[in-house]
């Protein structure tokens, strides 16, 4: 670009160099033309002086001859100044003043000549005029030819020093005519070896400017032609990757469709599996409900009956009537409880928790109220400190509590003073809930089997039970998200602990699959 | 002759039961006549007078039904949605005694009109002490309407 700028600039100056030399020798060539042409005017205003100066001489010769003739003839009256060649002569003579103008030397030579002129004249007038007025008198040979001799030898030296300066004038002339014409040939020469310099010059550095816009001119077809050549490989190689990518997005796509697929199939079987549940839930719900009245029923008649035996004819029976009596009567009431507690237990895994803010207090208070009304629990000591509040659902929790409270009170019913401790602790974003008590307690290498549906660690005969209220409590802690363990070594009493997360969404509900619809 | 009046409609299918409802009702001397109906079809028979109890009239009703809601051919539910859609039948106080305890029947009783749901205990004792209890309330407590409200007019 800035080259591209000054070869341009170069140019330029090249351009008003030449037009400048030209301007120049325009110029003196119109002056020298203008020159030679004055010289040239001057040339013939010598060369018409000389011609006058050749009539002049050349009237003064038939002047002087005119007058010797008249002399030999004895007639003076001819010599008089109104003579046509004098006249003629001085009229020359006054041209060759007015011509020789700007010629002071001239001039001078001129007047001379006039004078002299003049007084010849004079003197031949007052000759003339004697001889009239005297007759023929002699006065008429009074003429003097010496004198005329001498006149015409001094106006002849005159006319010759005359011709003389004309000469030397067109010479001097001629010279400068010849020596303009000299200068014009050289300034011509010389401004056309200089514009043929510069042209040459500027012809050279444009030549030269063609060569590099040429070269630069081949550099770049060829690098045009060699990226071309990369473009067109690159052209292909993006050419490949593109149908790698779109190879890739196929495989992808077929990929997705199986996906898809595979989805769909996953959940028409999770459809059918769902659907399934739902019926097995059903069947199990008409199962419990049919367990909850058929099979409660027949225990109702055999308690009702034994018992009416019991009252109205316990009297008339023996002894051993009666204690088998009692048998069928107990085992009665503990297929009552089983039945119960499993209904129960069947029940919870198709409700779904109702969770709502509540003071653990006031539910360990109300599981506190319906365990004590139960015949025989006797003086406990009640160790409770501050609860928190927890969402959780009422009801389920309560449930918690009234089975976790019952059998700490059963499992102490052998100790003197039974002493029951309730309490919790923060730990890591859950609640740890715990009931101590001072009773029998168990062995932990069975610690397992605590929380199994029908799982006993004591005879029936130590303690009475269903084996299903701790299946009861872990199966509603874990609706919660919670966690239940226990610990406790034999005869030392037991510890139950328990998770509430503390950040529990507030009165959520906890879908199940058995959730009634 | 006047008609016989019938302190209980007791409608329940099964025979152990029902005899120690009445076992139970008999010794609270609460009821002399006590007419037990065996399945709802023969409950819907007595208190519409019709079939075997065709002359019977509506203006004889039973002071209360106890209703058991399993029974063959038509269940509770079905005797109990007859008698409280009909004028005539609407006035009778209905309670379910049941041996069920499922929520869905309670709900659904309610819902149907019924006036007392009591779930049978299993114990004896306790179960004759029901009986009292609701046999005084609904027999002596109790006070019924005009016989006119049973006239459907």
């Amino acid at each position: 670009m800035n080259k591209a700028l000054r070869f341009r600039r170069k140019l330029a100056w090249t351009w008003a160099g030449v037009a400048l030399v030209l301007l120049a020798v325009f110029y003196l060539a119109v002056r020298g033309g203008g020159e030679s042409i004055a010289l040239e005017g001057w040339v013939a205003h010598t060369q018409e002086v000389l011609g006058v100066i050749g009539d002049a001489r050349l009237e003064r010769a038939r002047l002087v001859n005119r007058w010797l003739t008249n002399q030999l003839a004895r007639n003076g009256a001819g010599t008089g100044g109104s003579d046509a060649d004098s006249d003629k002569l001085r009229e020359d003579v006054a041209r060759l003043h007015t011509l020789t103008a700007d010629n002071p030397a001239q001039q001078r030579l001129i007047a001379e000549v006039q004078g002299v002129f003049g007084k010849e004249l004079t003197s031949l007038d007052g000759a003339s005029s004697q001889s009239s007025a005297g007759g023929t008198t002699r006065s008429a040979n009074s003429v003097p030819w010496a004198k005329t001799a001498e006149t015409t030898a001094r106006l002849l030296a005159l006319f010759d020093h005359l011709e003389a300066n004309e000469r030397e004038l067109l010479a001097s002339r001629s010279r400068a005519v010849q020596a303009n014409a000299r200068v014009t040939r050289i300034v011509v020469v010389f401004a056309g070896l200089l514009t043929f310099l510069i042209l040459g010059t500027a012809g050279y550095f444009i030549q030269r400017e063609i060569l590099n816009r040429g070269r630069i001119e081949t550099g770049l077809r060829k690098a045009q032609e060699l990226l071309g050549v990369k473009y067109e490989d690159q052209r292909q190689e993006l050419g490949h990757a593109m149908d790698d990518l779109h190879g890739h997005i196929r495989a992808r796509q077929q990929a997705e469709g199986e996906i898809r697929l595979l989805n769909t199939e996953l959940e028409d079987r999770v459809e059918k599996r769902t659907k399934e549940l739902q019926e097995a839930n059903h069947e199990l719900e008409a199962f419990s409900y049919s367990v909850s009245h058929d099979l409660r029923a027949p225990l109702r008649h055999m308690d009702g009956f034994s018992r009416i035996l019991q009252q109205e004819y316990g009297t008339q029976l023996p002894q051993e009537a009666r204690h088998y009596l009692d048998r069928v009567r107990s085992a009665t009431t503990h297929m009552s409880n089983l039945v119960e507690d499993l209904l129960q237990f069947s029940r919870l895994g198709r409700q779904s928790p109702q969770l709502c803010r509540v003071a653990l207090r006031n539910l360990v208070e109300e599981a506190q109220a319906e365990t004590l009304s139960a015949p025989g629990n006797r003086d406990i000591e009640w160790r409770i400190s501050d609860l928190p509040e927890v969402e959780v659902d009422t009801n389920l929790f309560r449930q918690v509590w009234v089975n976790l409270l019952s059998n700490a009170i059963k499992f102490s019913k052998n100790q003197s003073k039974a002493v029951i401790e309730i309490g919790s602790r923060e730990e890591e974003g859950e609640t740890i809930l715990f009931i101590r008590d001072n009773g029998a307690g168990f062995d932990p290498r069975f610690a397992d089997k605590l929380f199994g549906v029908f799982q006993r660690l004591h005879r029936q005969d130590e303690f009475e039970g269903t084996g299903i209220g701790l299946a009861t409590v872990q199966r509603i802690i874990k609706k919660h998200g919670g966690r239940v363990w226990a610990e406790s070594q034999p005869g030392q009493g037991a510890t139950f602990y328990f998770t509430v997360p503390t950040a529990v969404p507030r009165c959520k509900t906890h879908e199940t699959i058995g959730a009634r619809a | 002759m006047t008609p016989q009046v019938y302190e209980i409609l007791l409608v329940e299918d099964d025979p152990a039961d029902a005899e120690l409802t009445v076992h139970a009702l008999r010794k609270e001397r609460l009821a002399n006549h006590i007419e037990v109906a065996r399945d709802g079809a023969e409950a819907l028979d007595f208190l519409f007078c019709r079939g075997a109890y065709s002359n019977r009239s509506f203006t004889n009703p039973p002071r209360v039904v106890l209703l058991d809601l399993k029974l063959p051919k038509i269940s509770g539910h079905e005797v109990l949605r007859a008698m409280k859609e009909d004028e005539r039948t609407r006035a009778i106080p209905v309670v379910v005694l049941t041996s069920s305890n499922q929520e869905r029947d309670l709900v659904e009783c309610y819902q149907l009109g019924v006036n007392s749901y009591i779930q049978k205990p299993v114990d004896l004792q306790k179960f004759q002490e029901v009986v009292r209890h609701f046999g005084m309330y609904w027999l002596v407590v109790n006070h019924l309407p005009p016989l006119a409200a049973y006239s459907g007019k």
